[in-house]
């Protein structure tokens, strides 16, 4: 910039324009004006680029991989001079072609490591340091042929405005160490054409504002350990084509302010003791039994209040009081003294008996006798059936296996799971023999005698060589310093 | 010790802490969820001071990984994974335990070096531990080995512990280091490098 006091003029005067415009500009054409190169490396020695002799590899930043997710990245051969044309700033930014044969390769690079890499293989290298942005202004498509994996160490949001359709060709597994959450605004809709298997360790809460419908084409099984409610405030209708059988060891009730049992063809209601009927209970049948069946008088039986019809001993009554009469008129007879005979009776006839149909009495049993009652209900299709679920808590401990470990792990530990929790060592004593014994332990993890011992250090800081020299002439780039 | 937190990544300068609070440059505490070995979410703390408290002192956390991954000269082959991060308490079994409390709160991470192999990297695993050892503070640092594996194979851990940080993160550290074989103490004051084979 141009000012009043510019002394341009005075000194194009005085020295000349040539040593002007040669200010600051060093005698020899191999140093610069602004000092930064040849950098420090490189004083004293060559000028070419140690990359490009094969001094120096450059590399992106790439760490390492994951537990069990290696990079596969062939290291890089040095660069054979003249095939590699690098073109590095003075702060180290950089850009190699590199034709060195077996490792010719393309690599934009960052001084800071970022950057594109493209290697002799074929493989890519895109490297980014801290944040990386892509924008595709309209479609992106993405083939790989081989396999894929991808790790977040952070939180990972996908937000697709359309639908997000995924197809997969072999199996789908998703792996939740929280929980998982899944809102739908609309309907939801599952299809397996095979078999679903559900198991659920805890409690399970299913809400159906709607009507709620399960349609079984074949068998359906519920099997209760505890208890089952089922608890409907509206009408239940239960239907079934064939048979309908329930069991209750212990006890059955039915209670309704209306109750029906009907049978169309036969109905049996039995049982050791107990009662049956009410205040205003209709009996209609063909006969009934005291306890010890068909036994005149003594079938242990008792009848209270009126009873209609003819009973046996009242038939006898009948015909004794015929015959009887009979008798006094047969004898008044052949005495030849008259007296008027009532009706239903003639001088001189034979009495004529009521007929005992009724009482064919064969001494049968009763139809339902104690005997009866306990084979019905232990025996036979109708026999109170024995409930057994999960003896002995087999299957409910195969899935639990919070208590099988003593609540150390809630699910089938991992290796490094196992690692995590032996750092309580209350944990350690209590489930290392049971992983031991099911292999996913090493039997000699109480071994204290480390198989090889390398480096140590102390406390102290470490001495170590310095890899930035700062101040040193690059004689003593090798010193030690210590942090 | 008074430190200088950078503002942006302060846990006391977030309105909620979740899961996606930031620590450092690309570090979450989210990196301290996932571990492999202690996979847990955020939603089993509740209260909000103890999830600022948490993550006050993953904070240090972070600082002392970005040390690492942020050393590009020394430690480009290898990345520094979380292998043991927050712990879910079992309060069944863990109660009583100061080891799953540190780290149930954060104080206690373990760390394992991974090569581009995708397999722990010891030598470099004694690297970073002695270089941690020089170059930040802690209260311990547990250089942690064990032949746990069913094949008897060597694994190896640094585990880092640093003291409960206060709101105005003023921190004493006491810088112990030690190095664990099998969960038996080998050494105090001092990192040996063990090796499977001579």
């Amino acid at each position: 910039m141009t000012t009043k006091k510019d002394t341009l003029e005075l000194r194009e005067k005085e020295l000349g324009s040539g040593q002007e415009l040669t200010v600051g500009v060093p005698d020899n054409g191999m140093q610069n004006a602004s000092g930064d190169l040849p950098k420090r490396d490189y004083n004293y020695g060559s000028s070419l680029n140690k990359v490009a002799v094969g001094q120096k590899v450059n590399k992106l930043y790439t760490a390492g991989g994951d537990v069990g997710v290696p990079l596969n990245i062939a290291p890089q051969r040095p660069s054979q001079y003249p095939c590699n044309q690098i073109d590095e700033t003075p702060s180290g930014h950089s850009i190699e072609f590199d034709d060195t044969p077996g490792g010719e390769r393309v690599m934009i690079r960052h001084r800071k490591g970022a950057g594109i890499e493209m290697r002799a293989d074929g493989s890519v290298v895109i490297s980014a340091t801290n944040n990386k942005v892509e924008v595709t202004g309209g479609d992106q498509t993405v083939i790989v042929e081989g396999h894929g994996n991808l790790i977040y160490n952070g939180n990972l949001n996908l937000k697709v405005s359309g639908d997000f359709n995924v197809d997969v060709g072999g199996n789908y597994n998703v792996n939740v160490a929280g929980n998982q959450v899944e809102n739908i605004k609309r309907n939801h809709k599952t299809t397996v054409e095979e078999n679903s298997h559900y198991i659920t360790k805890g409690t399970k809460n299913t809400k159906t504002v709607g009507t709620h419908t399960d349609i079984m084409l074949a068998d359906n099984n519920q099997i209760v350990n505890g208890n089952q409610q089922n608890v409907v405030e509206g009408n239940v209708d239960f239907f079934s084509e064939e048979k309908i059988f329930i069991s209750g060891k212990e006890q059955f009730a039915v209670s309704a302010k209306v109750a029906n049992i009907a049978a169309a063809k036969q109905i049996s209601v039995f049982g050791q003791k107990g009662v049956i009927g009410g205040k205003e209970v209709d009996f209609t049948g063909k006969s009934y039994y005291g306890s010890k069946g068909e036994e005149e008088a003594a079938s242990n039986a008792i009848f209270w209040g009126t009873f209609k019809g003819v009973a046996t001993e009242a038939i006898r009554s009948v015909n004794a009081d015929k015959a009887a009469f009979a008798e006094v008129a047969d004898l008044a007879h052949s005495q030849s003294y008259g007296e008027a005979l009532t009706s239903g009776s003639t001088v001189g006839d034979t009495a004529t008996l009521h007929s005992l149909s009724q009482e064919d009495i064969s001494g049968q049993d009763a139809p339902i006798t104690p005997d009866l009652v306990v084979d019905h209900t232990l025996n036979g299709s109708y026999a109170i059936q024995t409930v057994v679920v999960d003896a002995d808590d087999v299957l409910k401990n195969s899935l639990n296996i919070e208590e099988k470990y003593n609540f150390v792990f809630r699910t089938t530990p991992t290796m490094q799971e196992i690692r995590s929790a032996f750092r309580n060592e209350d944990s350690r004593n209590t489930v290392s023999d049971l992983l031991v014994s099911e292999g996913r332990l090493n039997p000699d993890y109480k071994n204290i005698v480390p198989p090889a011992i390398g480096r140590t250090v102390s406390k102290k800081a470490s001495s170590r060589y310095g890899y930035t020299p700062i101040g040193n002439a690059l004689e003593n780039r090798g010193k030690r310093f210590t942090p | 010790m008074m430190i200088l937190v950078d503002p942006i990544y302060n846990p006391e300068n977030q309105e909620t802490i979740t899961s996606a609070t930031k620590l450092g440059p690309g570090i979450t505490i989210a990196k301290f969820l996932g571990a492999y070995g202690d996979r847990t979410s955020f939603n089993h703390v509740e209260f909000d001071f103890t999830r600022r408290q948490i993550a006050r002192n993953l904070y240090l956390h972070a600082e002392a990984m970005r040390v690492i991954n942020g050393n590009t000269d020394i430690f480009n082959d290898v990345r520094l994974i979380v292998s043991e991060g927050l712990y879910r308490r079992n309060l069944l079994v863990d109660i009583l335990d100061t080891n799953m409390e540190d780290k149930a709160f954060g104080r206690l991470v373990y760390y394992q070096v991974i090569g581009r192999d995708g397999k722990i990297d010891f030598e470099k695993t004694f690297e970073v531990a002695e270089y941690w050892k020089d170059y930040i503070n802690f209260d311990t640092l547990y250089l942690d080995y064990d032949s746990y594996n069913p094949d008897g194979s060597l694994t190896a851990q640094i585990g880092l512990k640093f003291p409960e940080v206060s709101a105005t993160f003023d921190v004493n550290f006491e810088n112990n280091i030690e190095t664990w074989y099998n969960n038996f103490l080998q050494s105090r004051d001092e990192l040996v490098e063990i090796r499977e084979t001579e």
